[in-house]
């Protein structure tokens, strides 16, 4: 029987009043139940929707699945015999042909004077669509957890991706020079997500020899990083294999250059290269040359510090030689004595912005100065210096921050 | 430990210590009809498994009570906490084998097991018959979690002391058999997946096995496989009819726990 049909003769038994229609023709199915779960009664409606003209004689058992018997045994049963009702339960029920019908079910229990079970009446919808509906929500919330573990397990593989390769480019922690203080700040801009493209390294050629590069490749993301890493290795390379005369900051740069323009990239790298040497007197003598990045900042005593330039193009450009080229490279040159101070950063520390335009070299300059002179090591000006410029923004850098700062001993 | 699972006493305080631990899909109400019967009796102690009724949902882990074992050091930190003298656990369902794990973890804290329905497998597994197939247990959690959304949200708005309730069992209905889908999840799967074979022969103490008739959850077959394996076992068979003798039948497990506990009984 349809759906309408049913809600007809319904409709029909009610404005006749006839409570026998009422019963057999009402649009969910009855049954009646003994204690023990032999069928006693059924209607019109539950028989039509369990596809059988008979039902009086069989068992409410038999009526369910395997699984619907165990939550009849485990929840229905328990609930009703306890509190006389149950509501809402979904459960399949078994026709006497086999197939089976999803249904909800209500169901009271009527007990005796002594309050024994005597019967129970049971109410039977056709739940069909409600199941399929319910199924479908039940799969869609599952593919969408699913969807959501994957996605961390991504982030979580891409984080620890990104930590790896960051680590591979600034140096987590830096080698102890003797008769120098060397400290190092990186920050990555936003929330760190992305591999930046700045880098810095310190390492020795001889026993007192050393060179400190910091640099800055154009761009973020594993590009970037692809580059940062070959013009880190290759300042290291360089700087290990070359031998007197080559052995020198500005012709390393010149090398830097080939090496990235033979990579066939858009990008460039500004980079500072500065090479230590350690005199008898213990202060140091520095060469140094820069291409296309910031000064150095180099403060001897109280007071400002002053910009140290040596400057050449960025490389990877195609700058150092050719049609276009410059010419010969430059490098300055400085001493370090006890006490002095060189600072060198990328432009994250000094493209900052602050009331009425950029911080620049000389704000940080100015704030190099405030720090140095109350500081006692070079991890303190370091520390706080990043801190200075990460309160400039909030907490959030916009790009990445990356200085170090050396002291002579 | 008594707080987290809502431990109540009833009964004797000085006669002999009947712990009642409830099966899957309800709560220590369970044993709401055998109790006053036998209050001059015994010493009850009933409580609340972890993540049923009004235990701590504090102290649900998935991951522990993924294992019976989990239930099980549960009972055993109870029972340290009471000191009953050598009480007699009755484990329904499920729970007879948390109480077989138990008295085979801290045989010094039982006196005697009651299994009522026990199963240590459902699935069937070779020559064992379970009386399940994987595939019948699979649909029944599928089942048994689709019924567990829909009544968590249909058993939500609790008002007690509802005056428009007549019935004494009112307010206890609104609360009972509630349990956290989620929660429910894994304890049914705990329930149906787990084999306990391997402990039955390991347990030590006197074990009275209550089997029912027509029980279709653990059928006849399994039941006398417990007493078999059990060193030390008698089976009873119940003329109730079910899983749940304690509400089908309580005058029967009453006389049955009055006659076979209290042996020295006039009565």
């Amino acid at each position: 029987m349809t759906r309408s049909r049913v809600l007809e003769a319904f409709t029909a038994a009610l404005l006749d009043d006839d409570p026998q229609a009422l019963y057999d023709k009402a649009p969910c199915g009855y049954l009646t139940l003994a204690p023990d779960g032999t069928v006693v009664k059924t209607n019109d409606t539950l028989r039509t929707m369990l596809r059988t003209h008979e039902l009086t004689g069989t068992t409410w058992q038999e009526l369910l699945s395997p699984a619907g018997r165990v939550l009849h045994e485990t929840l229905l049963m328990p609930t009703l015999r306890l509190s006389g009702a149950v509501n809402e339960v979904a459960v399949d029920l078994e026709c006497p042909d086999g197939t089976h019908v999803p249904v909800l079910l209500n169901a009271t229990a009527e007990r005796d004077p002594q309050g024994r079970v005597r019967l129970v009446r049971v109410a039977v919808f056709d739940a069909t669509e409600r199941r399929r509906y319910e199924q479908d929500l039940v799969h869609s919330a599952e593919e969408a957890r699913a969807a959501q573990r994957a996605a961390e397990d991504a982030e979580r593989r891409l984080s620890a991706l990104v930590d790896t390769l960051q680590g591979s480019l600034v140096p987590r922690s830096l080698p102890a020079v003797p008769g120098l203080s060397v400290a190092g700040a990186y920050r990555p801009a936003g929330d760190g997500s992305e591999v930046g493209g700045d880098f810095y390294d310190v390492f020795a050629t001889d026993c007192d020899e050393w060179w400190v590069v910091l640099g800055d490749v154009s761009g973020k993301g594993v590009d970037a990083a692809v580059l940062t890493a070959l013009v880190r290795n290759g300042a290291r390379a360089l700087a290990t294999s070359l031998t007197e005369p080559e052995r020198e900051p500005a012709l390393i740069l010149r090398r830097l250059d080939e090496l990235v323009e033979r990579h066939e990239t858009e990008r460039f790298c500004t980079v500072s290269l500065l090479r230590l040497r350690r005199s008898a007197t213990g202060s140091w003598a520095v060469t140094m040359a820069s291409g296309g990045h910031p000064p150095l900042l180099l403060r001897t005593g109280p007071g400002l510090a002053t910009g140290v330039q040596a400057q050449n193009p960025p490389v990877g450009m195609g700058l150092y030689s050719g049609p276009d080229s410059a010419g010969e490279p430059v490098q300055g040159r400085f001493d370090l004595h006890a006490g002095d101070l060189a600072m060198l950063y990328t432009d994250g520390m000094s493209e900052v912005r602050v009331p009425g335009g950029l911080l620049g070299d000389e704000g940080l300059s100015v704030a190099l100065d405030a720090i140095a002179s109350e500081s006692s090591s070079a991890d303190e000006v370091a520390g706080r210096l990043l801190d200075h410029v990460l309160t400039l923004q909030d907490g959030t850098p916009r790009d990445d921050i990356a200085c170090l700062v050396l002291i002579a001993d | 430990m008594s707080r987290r699972h809502a431990v109540r006493h009833h009964g004797s305080p000085e006669a002999t210590p009947l712990v009642l631990v409830h099966g899957f899909g309800c709560d220590q109400t369970m044993w709401h009809h055998v109790v006053p019967a036998l209050a001059r009796d015994f010493h009850f102690v009933t409580f609340d498994l972890a993540g049923a009724g009004a235990a701590d949902p504090a102290a649900w882990d998935a991951q522990r009570y993924s294992r019976l074992e989990g239930y099980a050091e549960d009972l055993v930190a109870l029972l340290r906490e009471l000191g009953l003298r050598d009480p007699v656990l009755v484990g329904h369902s499920v729970s007879a084998m948390i109480v077989a794990h138990v008295q085979v973890m801290a045989p010094e804290l039982v006196g005697s097991l009651v299994m009522v329905g026990p199963s240590p497998r459902y699935v069937d597994d070779g020559e064992y018959v379970g009386g399940f197939s994987a595939e019948q247990i699979e649909e029944l959690l599928a089942s048994l979690s689709a019924n567990y959304v829909a009544w968590s949200h249909a058993m939500a708005p609790v008002i007690a002391g509802n005056p428009g309730r007549p019935e004494v069992h009112g307010e206890l209905a609104e609360a009972f058999c509630r349990m956290d889908p989620g929660v429910a999840e894994v304890f049914a799967r705990t329930t149906f997946l787990s084999d306990a074979r391997d402990v039955l022969p390991r347990v030590t103490a006197p074990t009275l096995v209550l089997q029912c008739s027509e029980d279709v959850i653990a059928p006849q077959v399994v039941g006398e496989y417990v007493a078999r394996q059990v060193p030390d076992a008698e089976l009873v068979l119940l003329r109730a009819a079910g899983h749940c003798p304690q509400l089908s039948d309580p005058e029967e497990i009453v006389s049955v726990l009055r006659e076979r506990l209290l042996p020295g009984d006039p009565r």
